[in-house]
């Protein structure tokens, strides 16, 4: 064993560094299980993070989303394995977990794989492996793992290596259509007491998709208990030439949890991916989606509905890279703010010089239900090429007055009236989601949470006129 | 029904009406009628609780009770209707959905039990026969892409849906081409009942030609200035409002009040921040 060092600021010479966030995250959070070479990267990994600590709202990426919050918190690692009580983890989901219907659902508890992944039916076309698994059988997945972001990878990429517990590799085989979507639960314990203290868990999950496949994967984020905990998510979605695949990412930890997750797509000639981003849940909620649209005729939808309440903080931050001709993107960002919460939205659309004939679509609609409610949106374009149509337009309002007096004037009471309204401006987003057999659910999980925001502030003042 | 005293009612300092008294009994169709800015669709929208304006004095009463203390739903479950003159397209709210939550809230609000979809939709068909609505619009949200006698009709039929005790129509028969006149005039006349009074906002005696008024009002500078039968409106189509407008106290007030019920109409439209 290596003596136990702590690798955080005092080593970062660059200029601001009284200025990042005094949590020293050191070698003892690190997880202690799994391969040597896990171990040499989380060590390299946590060095690197050392160097730079956690952002702050200096660094332009997070100038928006304070992590003062998470800085602040005393994690421990997640446990090394589920509890025995946690074999049976499907049957103790919470009850806001989507139903599935008998679709493949596969659930990690803290960070660790809680199901024998052995028992899971799973359609055909598909295989599902434990990361750690896959990549000391294949070097070159190994190797894949190993590079760490040190360009332009911000902390929490770095942090997420350090703390890697595991993944899943899926990978779809070319031409198969995979039917119904595939689940992965994560579920956070939370730290309800002092006896449970919280956990800061990574995973990093890959996914392939061979040409001509179909496949939809959901992600859902969900918390056993209250008390915060800090789960790091990175997905590599590669969408081969003609694939059609889509990512769902449903966020609906307590109102303590942290979840920093980076969704990045790489697409192949005429592949379609659909992001499609419900959050719900959460505290500090970090999502970042970036699609790179490699091969020409390639589509690429992110589509996203947020809806932070009380001091919820739910920053969406999105770059789409367009580095084939004739590609098509799609940004369709909706959020409704209530009470004292923060919202951002982050838009940037990079078109390399031989992107030409790209045609790139934003748009960023937020609803305020209170004075307080906060909602930073912006878009960024960086266009190297000179035939491109790229637009961008961006809404922040409250609810229409004169929608809610005719409703109200029809004998409607106020409060089921405005959320209509509300159920009205969601619902362009949900009727978004591909697949279809999805909306109900998600639309159910919006709405409920939607009747709790107004039920919670009956009738807020800054509303009434 | 509705009793009226000394209304006065202004909108961002500027007062609009400026004293109407107005008594309507169950049965009674009454026609309100005046020149543009006049304050005639202010009354209306007072009536119905729209909280744009501020009510300096007066009261209203309805069967009873003080209109002005309930919110505008409670007045609409209480039995007040009125007709908007731009109604609202609030797109992503189905009309079934919209329809259905009305009639329901109502039917509680008098203690009646909610209809399933089932019979909301069989009685919902039978009052569309009566403006002749097509189908096809219930399955768009609330007047999304009507055409303006569409929506006029979709008026009518919410009317005939949550059959209230007292019906205002702002300016129903505006932008109306004849065959809609028709069909949105025998839409009220069929709604016409003894236990039932109705308020006729309009600027045009047109209307009248085909649903006959018990009485006319005609309201200018924020009063009503001159009340009678029907045969006012005729007086009224042939000679037009100058002499209301030059007979009344003040005329020049009645033309800074038409401006200033014009500077209202915006600052509220302004001040909604949607």
């Amino acid at each position: 064993m290596k003596p136990m060092t702590t690798l955080t600021s005092p080593i970062s010479a660059q200029a601001g560094a009284a200025a990042r966030l005094p949590k020293e995250f050191t070698r003892d959070m690190l997880p202690a299980d799994g391969p040597a070479w896990l171990h040499d990267l989380r060590t390299r990994a946590l060095a690197a993070f050392a160097g730079r600590g956690l952002p702050t709202t200096r660094d332009e990426a997070w100038k928006d989303t304070s992590v003062r919050a998470i800085a602040e918190t005393a994690f421990v690692p997640g446990p090394p394995a589920p509890r025995a009580d946690r074999a049976r983890v499907p049957a103790v989901l919470p009850s806001q977990a989507i139903p599935d219907d008998g679709a493949p659902r596969i659930v990690f508890v803290d960070g660790r794989l809680a199901t024998d992944l052995a028992t899971i039916d799973l359609p055909a076309g598909v295989t599902v492996q434990p990361l750690l698994d896959a990549a000391t059988a294949d070097p070159a997945l190994r190797t894949r793992l190993e590079a760490l972001p040190l360009e332009r990878a911000d902390a929490f990429a770095l942090l997420g290596i350090a703390l890697m517990s595991g993944g899943l590799v899926i990978r779809v085989r070319a031409g198969a259509t995979v039917d119904p979507p595939l689940f992965i639960t994560h579920l956070s314990s939370g730290s309800p007491d002092a006896a449970t203290p919280p956990h800061a868990v990574s995973l990093r999950h890959i996914i392939d998709v061979g040409a001509g496949a179909q496949v939809t994967v959901v992600e859902e984020y969900l918390s056993t208990d209250d008390g915060p905990s800090l789960t790091i998510t990175r997905t590599e979605l590669d969408a081969a030439d003609d694939a059609v695949a889509r990512h769902v990412m449903v966020e609906r930890e307590s109102e303590d949890a942290f979840q920093v997750g980076v969704l990045a797509t790489r697409q192949g000639r005429n592949s379609t991916v659909d992001s499609h981003s419900i959050l719900l849940g959460g505290r500090i909620v970090r999502n970042d989606v970036n699609p790179v649209l490699a091969g020409e005729h390639a589509h690429g939808v992110l589509n996203g509905l947020f809806l932070p309440r009380r001091r919820q903080h739910h920053d969406n931050h999105m770059l789409v890279v367009h580095e084939a001709p004739h590609c098509a993107s799609r940004q369709y960002y909706r959020g409704i703010l209530a009470d004292q919460a923060k919202g951002v939205f982050t838009g940037r659309i990079y078109v390399a010089r031989e992107a030409q004939k790209t045609d790139a679509i934003q748009t960023s609609d937020n609803l305020l239900l209170s004075t307080a409610a906060q909602i930073v949106t912006q878009p960024q374009l960086e266009i190297y090429a000179d035939d491109v149509r790229c637009t961008h337009g961006a809404t922040v309002g409250q609810l229409n007055a004169h929608a809610l007096f005719y409703l109200r004037a029809r004998g409607i009471p106020e409060a089921e009236a405005r959320l209509m309204l509300l159920f009205a401006f969601v619902e362009e987003a949900i009727d978004r989601i591909e697949p279809a057999s999805l909306r109900a659910p998600l639309r159910d999980a919006v709405q409920e949470r939607l009747a709790g925001a107004i039920t919670a502030d009956p009738s807020p003042a800054h509303a009434r006129r | 029904m509705l009793e009226i005293k000394n209304l006065h009612a202004s909108a961002q300092g500027h007062e609009i009406l400026r004293g109407i008294d107005l008594t309507v009994r169950a049965g009674e169709v009454h026609s309100i009628m005046g020149p543009n800015g006049s304050g005639k669709s202010t009354l209306a929208q007072i009536i119905a609780g729209r909280e744009d304006y501020e009510i300096t004095e007066g009261t209203i009463l309805f069967q009873g009770k003080d209109l002005l203390e309930l919110e505008a739903d409670e007045r609409a479950r209480a039995g007040v209707f009125l007709a908007f003159q731009y109604p609202v397209e609030i797109p992503g709210v189905g009309n079934v959905q919209f329809l259905k939550a009305a009639l329901n809230a109502v039917r509680r609000a008098r203690g009646e039990d909610e209809l399933d979809t089932a019979r909301f939709l069989r009685l919902l068909r039978e009052r569309m026969a009566l403006v002749s609505m097509d189908e096809r619009l219930l399955k768009r949200s609330v007047n999304e892409g009507f055409s303006g006698g569409e929506k006029k009709r979709y008026e009518i039929l919410q009317m005939a849906l949550l059959e209230p005790s007292l019906c205002v129509l702002d300016e129903t028969d505006s932008g109306l081409d004849i065959d809609a006149m028709r069909i949105v005039a025998d839409g009220i006349n069929a709604l016409r009942a003894p236990t039932r009074a109705m308020i006729l906002v309009t600027h045009y005696q047109r209307l009248l030609d085909y649903v006959q008024p018990d009485f006319v009002h005609v309201l200018a500078g924020g009063r009503i200035v001159r009340s009678g039968g029907k045969e006012l409106a005729l007086e009224l189509e042939s000679h037009g409002y100058a002499p209301f407008m030059n007979g009344s106290p003040g005329s020049d007030t009645a033309t800074i009040v038409t401006n200033t019920a014009g500077a209202g109409r915006k600052a509220a439209i302004a001040g909604t921040g949607a």
